[in-house]
């Protein structure tokens, strides 16, 4: 069937659904919404996509991404580098900044164990996690990833590989609504997580 | 918990249509095939989110229309709500209460508490063990969000066991992903079962005491829980000692799934010995155990939605379950002839249902 729109119209369409969680109703919606904003608008918001997805890379350490390597957090000499705290994902390590509680350093696997979803411990970024680890000077990994079964399945295997090292190996508190998501969870609760957590 | 308005548009053989039922015994009466069950299906639909015969939104559209609704006003210890489902074929599902959408299950249950028998459930004595489980797993639902946690969590771990068995066979997978990931399975499992070997332990109870008492003494109902693994540790023992098995299989063969229900009449297997009026008492004698535990758990009545109560009863145990039904909560039954269910009770509301539309009698 073709499209009722004028070409270029189309194209955005297409590429807008393309999008997580965006539909063809929403696609249309914002396509007509952008088409209504003025020219620079339009163009501060490509050249934004552009500059992010150009400049941003992942750090060599953490793995967060950022756009320096390593990123600022890995760079800080004020934070704690004898403590790690692993997360599944950018955001998760965005929620516990905002907590204000944390002065250790992360790192971000880039998503959980996911045997439906194909995602095994290979396809995560445990193997990094692995050698810094090995390489010496880490007193602690907190292992932060969702509550979630996803998350839990995570931290479990993350525990049997990282006992034969000389670390401690804490899990936050359960303190987060069953399956929840880190990112979801407000800042109290993280916080108090974090505080609570518990030897695996 | 009660009803004073129940509409619903488009459902099934409804057009439009509108009851306002009593706040004790409502009876519907009505031809086979006019609208009875179907009335009954809206409210318990409302309530848990699914529909007690299992249908799809699509399916309940009436023919013909594009979607329908389903609206009930109800009083509760919270105080009066209103709860609404609709569905559009093009646009889904959409429940609200109060105006506020429930999107998961667990926003949505507790709410509006309903048990709800009919003529199938002669399948939860005479039908597989899943159908016993289903029935345990919705009754503990409706008063416990922690439940609903447990359960939706260990259903995904056995999604992601099989999948993960799946992969070992295939050489793609180590076998110690499977050991971490038992290790939140076994806690998760261990949760639900010990739940449902309580609340069973109550409610079962319960249901022989009804039993006895809706067959004038003269059979004895049992009721036990038979869990696959008793505790956390023997389901992690288990999941270690069968994983060569279920890798054959690349199915979980130990845990909750597996977890039956016994339920023997004077002391033998309900399933195999019980006659069909033996079996539908013992099926209501656990509806009734619902109702008297659910209430002594939340302190509120749920609303007792009974289709076709008195189907291969005799008329004595058609009475019995009619005196232990009087009383405090409010009770839709549904039958064809008003004139079988013996003394008639004194405030009940009379109904007549015919091609779709409710009309009150007297
Ligand atoms: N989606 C639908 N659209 C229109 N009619 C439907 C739909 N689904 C079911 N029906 C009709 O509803 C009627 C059945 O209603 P229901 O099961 O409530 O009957 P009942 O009054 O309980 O009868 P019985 O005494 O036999 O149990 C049937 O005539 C059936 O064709
Ligand atoms: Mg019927
Ligand atoms: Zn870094």
């Amino acid at each position: 069937m073709s499209s009722p729109y004028a070409l270029p119209i189309a194209r955005l369409i297409d590429e807008l659904c393309k999008l997580p969680g965006v539909g063809p109703k929403t696609g249309q919606r914002l396509a007509f919404h952008l088409l209504h904003r003025r020219p620079e608008d339009a163009r501060s918001l490509a050249q934004a996509i552009l500059d992010a997805t150009e400049q941003i890379g992942t750090c060599s350490v953490c793995q967060n991404l950022t756009d320096t390597d390593p990123c600022a957090i890995c760079r800080d000499s004020a934070r704690d580098g004898s403590v790690i705290c692993v997360v599944e994902e950018p955001r998760d390590l965005a929620a516990m900044e905002r907590t204000g509680e944390y002065r250790g350093r992360y790192h971000v696997l880039q998503g959980a164990i996911s045997p439906m979803d194909g995602v095994g411990p290979e396809e995560l970024r445990i193997r990094e996690l692995l050698s810094r680890v090995q390489g010496g000077g880490v007193r602690e990994v907190i292992l932060a990833t969702n509550t979630d079964v996803e998350g839990e399945t995570t931290a479990m295997y993350l525990a049997r590989v990282l006992k034969p090292f000389q670390v401690s190996v804490t899990r936050i508190a359960r303190g987060l609504p069953v399956g929840g998501d880190l990112d979801y969870a407000d800042q109290v609760t993280l916080a108090r997580a974090l505080e609570g957590r518990r030897e695996v | 918990m009660r009803l004073s308005q129940l509409e619903l548009r488009d459902f099934r053989n409804y057009v439009r249509e509108e009851v306002e039922p009593g706040p004790g015994m409502n009876i519907f009466s009505g031809d086979n095939g006019q609208g009875k069950s179907n009335l009954l299906e809206a409210a318990a639909w409302l309530a848990v989110g699914r529909s007690p015969r299992r249908a799809r939104e699509a399916d309940a559209v009436r023919h013909g229309a594009s979607g329908f609704l389903v609206r009930a006003v109800g009083q509760g210890l919270a105080g009066r709500m209103v709860r609404e489902m609709s569905f559009r074929s093009e646009g889904g599902r959409r429940l609200t209460q109060d105006g506020k959408c429930l999107r998961q299950v667990r926003d949505l249950l507790g709410g509006m508490r309903v048990v709800h028998f009919s003529p199938d459930d002669l399948f939860l004595v005479g039908g597989g063990p899943e159908r016993r489980r289903r029935f345990l797993d919705l009754m503990i639902a409706q008063v416990s969000v922690g439940y609903v946690g447990a359960l939706t969590a260990y259903h995904r771990f056995l999604l992601q066991r099989n999948a993960l068995l799946k992969e070992i066979r295939q050489h793609r997978r180590p076998v110690s992903v499977l050991a971490a990931l038992e290790e939140g399975m076994a806690r998760e499992g261990a949760r639900v079962t010990a739940e449902r070997a309580r609340v069973l332990e109550a409610a079962g109870k319960l249901a022989e005491t009804a039993y006895r008492q809706v067959s004038g003494g003269r059979e004895e109902l049992g009721i036990s829980y038979a869990p696959s693994a008793a505790d956390e540790e023997a389901l992690r023992v288990g999941l270690e000692r069968r994983r060569g098995e279920e890798l054959a299989r690349g199915t979980s063969l130990v845990g909750p799934h597996r977890d039956e229900v016994r339920i023997t009449l004077n002391g033998r297997p309900a399933r195999l010995y019980g006659s069909q009026g033996q079996m539908r008492s013992a099926a209501l004698s656990l509806r009734l155990a619902e109702r008297r535990w659910m209430c002594e758990r939340t302190g509120e009545e749920p609303v007792m939605l009974l289709d076709d109560l008195s189907s291969e009863l005799d008329p004595g145990r058609r009475g019995a379950i009619l005196r232990l039904l009087a009383g405090t909560a409010q009770v839709f039954l549904t039958c064809t002839d008003p004139g079988e269910l013996p003394r008639e009770p004194e405030e009940a509301r009379y109904f007549r249902v015919e091609e779709g539309t409710v009309h009150r009698e007297r």
